[in-house]
């Protein structure tokens, strides 16, 4: 949705910094506050600047990691999805299910599979009715979410027994070299999006989708289909991050997408300084937007200042570089 | 099927489905016309008519109010501490105005710092629901005096003659917003503004000024609907709002208000809201489980937006 | 320049008797026209002419009712953009379909990107920068292949969407009034590629109204007339003023209802005005009862003028003297207070609210004016309005009909109804007859003199010439954000003002 309160007229009035250091302070901007909140915290923070911790922000950070690759596909595309606390909610009851008796593969299979359905309904609504995407996703948002509690009455699914599903497990919590496997994933889905953006037709498209509805149309591109592709990728992105949940916890847990992902998918997004209308941006800039809001609370949880949760960081930190115009959104 | 007169289904459609819903319901279930079933819909319809209505403002303006549902969380929590100290009726107030407060700051974040709607009532659904997670650790604020707790009930449980309190207030707000949007410039100025800013900033209206006063009022009509439900359960409840932005969303674009700004108001917000309460509570009476009713009501909102996208091209 | 039209060889494209309708109108009677290859084709015609219509037939975006196209003498039907697009016809159309936040190279090749890899295709990128600097080199442009889009001029806009179709390999290029937003400099440079793009062998259709281009860059000129053909010439046969006859007609006077009238004391003067970026230096004054006519060339920042004076853009020398006194309109708040109106010529983004009524939309720059004791009257609105809806002789069911189902001769006069209700006392109108009917035109014309008439001051800003000649007392030409002449009705002629617009 393209929601302007302020005139162009009005707009024009405004003058700031000369245009070449603004041009800038928005490209770098973002790279600029991650290294300076790094700097920071490396000097002022005890125990901040370890291999260790570094590793345990990655690991934590991993999980949401893919989700937020969704979200980037949508947003580049021009569009915003907000079904995604439910969807991964979804995935992972869906995949506790399965593991619980026994089969962990099918319940992997299962859980991207019911979240990537959802995200092929929201497309299909959205790309062949044009319904706009918001209102698509809210809707979904609820109606994943219902879902999720509706399979147990609410209550979380134990008793997967961990000595059968190692290798499942694994996924979650096994390490590589010292490196958790969970990172390594987060890395080769890094490299798997940025080829699809970067180097695909399918990776223009989004850009062009993104760039102006109207131009790319009149170029040939099918708006439905890709609206269609994008959310149901949208979708995969939840349910890889879902299942991986289920397969650290073991359990399902019908509310675990509930709290913060929605919250850090958008939020690493916008504030890795990707245009919030689409169009501009890559899945380098989100990652870089998703580290910036976990070292900054991991940095202020050491620091014992727990009263900072994370959804405070998230929301502060993202009106601020929407007003420092960090977060592009015009 | 050639029917004698011809029917506007656009404008008469959904009433017409929601008198055919209520037919429905009492067939399987004929507690569901009973007095006190339809008592107890109108409660919670009256609160989220008075959500759905702040939405309605947002919308109105071509924007968005994603935080209504922390904003609401945070009135309930705000509301019993400051009963603590203050006592039930102050409390109650500075409860209200710590929500619309927060609309208040979106209004500036959006009109004077040019950030998107959708983004900054995000930005603040997160610091909202932060900040009270962080003040209570997410446990339920209780031990009301019982002094206190007997008048705050009241607000949300109690009756004048046979109708709730929250109905005769939803009404009598309800005809003041009706008043405001048709009768004001303020309500005139938020429809012109809604459907075209660069016109509305060429007539010389004071653009600044009315997004800052709609985003008050949605987070202040949020609040209120916060209030009364946080008084009938006389606790603050920091996961109180959670649910209720996709129906206060959903409400109001089922009615007929329109994402785009300039249509709609608060007959589209009573309908929404009313085909939505019924349903929730008609599923209850006909036995349905409360995950498989989020469900059906996210499938309902969807399906009546899609009508009504076909319908207008919303 | 060279000009060699080999008219041995059969046209590449020919139009047979086409005509096309619509509800109401014919927009196109019996078009023939003939396009070869290597030269420039002009097309000329005053607002209305069909011109458009022409293009999208030729698009593909509409079928013709009746009459033939020929395709290298074979009978074709046009059926679609893509159709078009595999025949070899590119469009620039005015309003470009270019992607800002996408680079050069980018937008050429977009959703047509050569790939290479067998299993998985990649987007072959060194090719398209390759293949892009290779086409803008031919087209002797100097455009980094990698320059984000947005971040370039209007003038490369331009050259990239040529530089478009030439990544089709287009045998036909239609060009849709490509000089509207450049500079003299950037239009030389412009006439210089479609020279040599003529040279290859390519088709160029110049849609264009400014007569001085055609001696310029056209090998022939063909004229259209309210939907018919007028004839074509080759430009070394023809004169100007020949052409100029042919788009206009004979009748051009009569539509103009101008009648003398006393005109009275100076209501608002304009001091050495001057807004960055847009105008410099701009003084003229205008009387009550006075139609003070500015003329120029699109781009010549008359609008700009326009909302600066409504307080919409900022000034930063010079002052305005209203009704005798130093006046300063921060907002347009201010100046509609003061009792200044402004009809934008974007009426759709700039005026109108599409979905609300007819009566909203009039009342919507004057609220204040209906509030009574219980805020805003609705019987006051109606009353009003629907007064206003009779005096201006609006067509509309009611008054609360939403605007955007009325015609744009109708939104044109609520409009204007909007600014009557504010009691403007000077109205600017900007392009007021654009894009409406003659019979409209007519009314808005008298409309004009009524208020006239009545004592109110009214700048016309119209790029059209003789709507120019026909309606004002006096006359102003801008050029590039200054005033370049000053004409009394008496001494104003056509070649006089385009003299000092060029």
């Amino acid at each position: 949705m393209r929601v302007n309160s302020d005139s162009t007229l009005a707009l024009q009035r405004k003058t700031g910094l000369p245009f070449e250091l603004r041009a800038y302070w928005g490209r770098y901007g973002t790279y600029v506050a991650f290294l300076v909140i790094l700097a920071i915290a490396s000097i002022v923070v005890p125990h901040f600047l370890s291999i260790d911790n570094f590793l345990n922000v990655l690991t934590t950070m991993s999980f949401v990691l893919f989700v937020t690759y969704g979200q980037t596909l949508v947003i580049l595309s021009g569009g915003m999805d907000l079904s995604h606390g439910s969807l991964v909610s979804l995935a992972c009851m869906a995949s506790a299910a399965l593991a619980a008796i026994g089969h962990p593969w099918l319940g992997l299979a299962a859980g991207l599979g019911v979240a990537s359905f959802c995200g092929l309904i929201s497309g299909s609504i959205i790309g062949i009715t044009r319904l706009n995407p918001i209102i698509t996703t809210l809707g979904m948002l609820y109606l994943a979410g219902g879902l999720a509690l509706y399979f147990t009455n609410g209550k979380s699914i134990t008793g997967i027994d961990a000595s059968k599903v190692q290798d499942f497990h694994f996924l979650a919590e096994g390490r590589i070299l010292h490196v958790p496997f969970v990172v390594i994933l987060g890395l080769v889905f890094f490299f798997l999006t940025h080829f699809l953006l970067r180097h695909t037709r399918f990776g223009s498209r989004i850009y062009a989708l993104g760039g102006n509805e109207e131009a790319a149309e009149i170029a040939g591109i099918n708006y439905a289909r890709m609206k269609i592709l994008i959310f149901t990728l949208s979708g995969l992105s939840c349910g890889i991050s879902g299942s991986l949940l289920t397969a650290r916890m073991l359990t399902g847990e019908p509310r675990v997408g509930a709290g913060t992902f929605l919250l850090e998918s958008i939020g690493a997004v916008v504030v890795g300084g990707n245009d919030i209308f689409g169009g501009t941006g890559n899945v380098g800039r989100t990652v870089i937007g998703l580290m910036i809001l976990h070292f900054l609370t991991n940095a202020l949880d050491l620091m014992g200042i727990s009263t900072f949760t994370q959804q405070v960081v998230v929301g502060v930190v993202v009106l601020l570089f929407c007003y420092l115009g960090l977060a592009r959104n015009k | 099927m050639k029917l004698p007169v011809r029917i506007d289904w656009s404008k008469f459609g959904l009433p017409a489905a929601f008198f055919v819903m209520l037919i429905i319901f009492t067939v399987i279930n004929p507690a569901f016309f009973s007095a006190r079933n339809m008592i107890q819909t109108t409660r919670q319809g009256a609160i989220l008519f008075l959500i759905v209505s702040g939405q309605t403002f947002a919308l109105l303006a071509r924007g968005i109010d994603l935080s209504q549902g922390s904003v609401m969380s945070l009135v309930s929590i705000a509301t019993i501490s400051s009963i603590y100290v203050l006592g039930a009726y102050a409390g109650s107030i500075a409860g209200i105005l710590f929500g619309a407060m927060c609309g208040f700051i979106n209004g500036m974040l959006i009109a004077f710092l040019g950030i998107p709607p959708i983004l900054a009532t995000l930005g603040m659904l997160f610091v909202v629901s932060g900040v009270e997670l962080v003040y209570t650790g997410g446990v339920t604020l209780t031990n009301l005096s019982d002094i206190d707790q007997g008048r705050l009930f009241w607000f949300g449980g109690g009756m004048i003659g046979p109708v709730p309190v929250p109905v005769i207030f939803a009404i009598i707000i309800g005809f003041l917003l009706y008043y405001i949007l048709k009768y004001t410039l303020f309500g005139r100025q938020i429809y012109l503004i809604g459907t075209n800013a660069d016109a509305s900033s060429l007539a010389g209206l004071p653009i600044k000024r009315v997004i800052v006063l709609v985003y008050t009022v949605s987070a202040l009509l949020a609040s209120l609907g916060a209030f009364f439900l946080t008084a009938r359960l006389s606790m603050g409840f920091p996961q109180l709002g959670e649910a209720w932005l996709v129906l206060a969303i959903g409400g109001a674009v089922l009615g007929g208000t329109s994402v785009f700004g300039g249509k709609g108001g608060v007959w589209e917000a009573l309908l929404g809201c009313l085909v939505i309460v019924f349903l929730d509570n008609g599923l209850i009476v006909s036995g349905v489980s409360t995950f498989a009713r989020e469900a059906i009501i996210g499938v309902v909102i969807i399906v009546a937006c899609l009508g009504s996208v076909i319908k207008r091209r919303v | 320049m060279e000009r060699r039209v080999k008219l041995s060889q059969s046209p590449i494209l020919s139009f047979k008797g086409i005509t096309k309708r619509f509800p109401g109108v014919v927009a196109l009677r019996g078009v023939d026209f003939d396009l070869y290859e290597g030269e420039v084709h002009v097309l000329v015609g005053a607002n209305g002419a069909g011109k458009s219509t022409l293009v999208k037939i030729l698009a593909g975006v509409y079928q013709p009712d009746e009459g033939e196209i020929f395709f290298n003498d074979k009978r074709a039907i046009i059926r679609n953009a893509e159709q078009a697009r595999r025949m070899g016809i590119s469009i620039v159309y005015q309003n470009f379909n270019l992607i800002n936040k996408m680079d050069v190279g980018q937008n050429i090749f977009l959703n047509r990107e050569p790939t290479v890899g067998k299993i998985v295709r990649r987007v072959d990128w060194s090719r398209i920068y390759r293949e892009t600097s290779a086409i803008l080199k031919r087209l002797h442009v100097h455009i980094d292949p990698k320059s984000l889009v947005g971040d370039l001029p209007v003038a490369d806009h331009q050259m990239i969407e040529i530089a478009k179709a030439l990544a089709m390999q287009s045998r036909i290029l239609v060009l849709d009034e490509p000089t509207s937003s450049l500079s003299e400099q950037e239009i030389e440079d412009l006439f210089h590629r479609i020279s040599s793009l003529r040279e290859e062998g390519v088709a160029v259709l110049y849609i264009s109204h400014r007569l001085e281009e055609i001696k310029r860059i056209g090998d022939r000129v063909t004229v259209l007339r309210d939907g018919e053909y007028v004839g074509s010439e080759s430009i070394e046969k023809i004169s100007l003023e020949k052409v100029i006859k042919m788009m206009l007609g004979r009748e051009v006077e009569k539509i103009y209802p101008w009648k003398p009238r006393p005109v009275g004391e100076v209501v608002l003067s304009v001091e050495g005005l001057g807004s960055r970026g847009a105008f410099e230096n701009v003084s003229f004054s205008l009387r009550k009862g006075e139609i003070l006519g500015i003329s120029g060339l699109v781009g010549a920042r008359r609008t700009e003028l326009a909302l600066a004076i409504f307080g919409a853009l900022p000034t930063h020398s010079g002052r305005l003297i209203y009704k005798g006194k130093a006046a300063r309109f921060n907002n347009p708040g201010d100046a509609i207070a003061a009792g200044i109106g402004l009809l934008p010529e974007d009426k759709a983004r700039y005026g109108m609210f599409p979905i609300l009524s007819v009566a909203h939309n009039i009342t919507s720059a004057g609220l204040s004016l209906l509030v009574r004791r219980f805020g805003l009257n609705p019987r006051l609105e109606r009353n009003i309005t629907e007064e206003y809806v009779r005096k201006l002789n609006v067509r509309t069911p009611s008054v609360k009909t939403e605007i955007q189902s009325l015609s744009g001769g109708n939104q044109q006069k609520i409009m204007l109804a909007k600014s009557l209700f504010t009691n403007s006392e000077v109205l600017i109108f900007d392009e007021p007859t654009k894009g409406i009917d003659v019979g409209a035109k007519e009314e808005i014309y008298n409309l004009m003199l009524e208020l006239a008439g009545e004592g109110r001051g009214i700048i016309m800003i119209s790029s059209e010439i003789p709507e120019v000649l026909g309606m004002s007392d006096r006359i102003l030409v801008m050029k590039e954000g200054r005033i370049t002449a000053e004409f009394d009705r008496e001494n104003a002629t056509q070649e006089k003002i385009l003299e000092a617009a060029l």
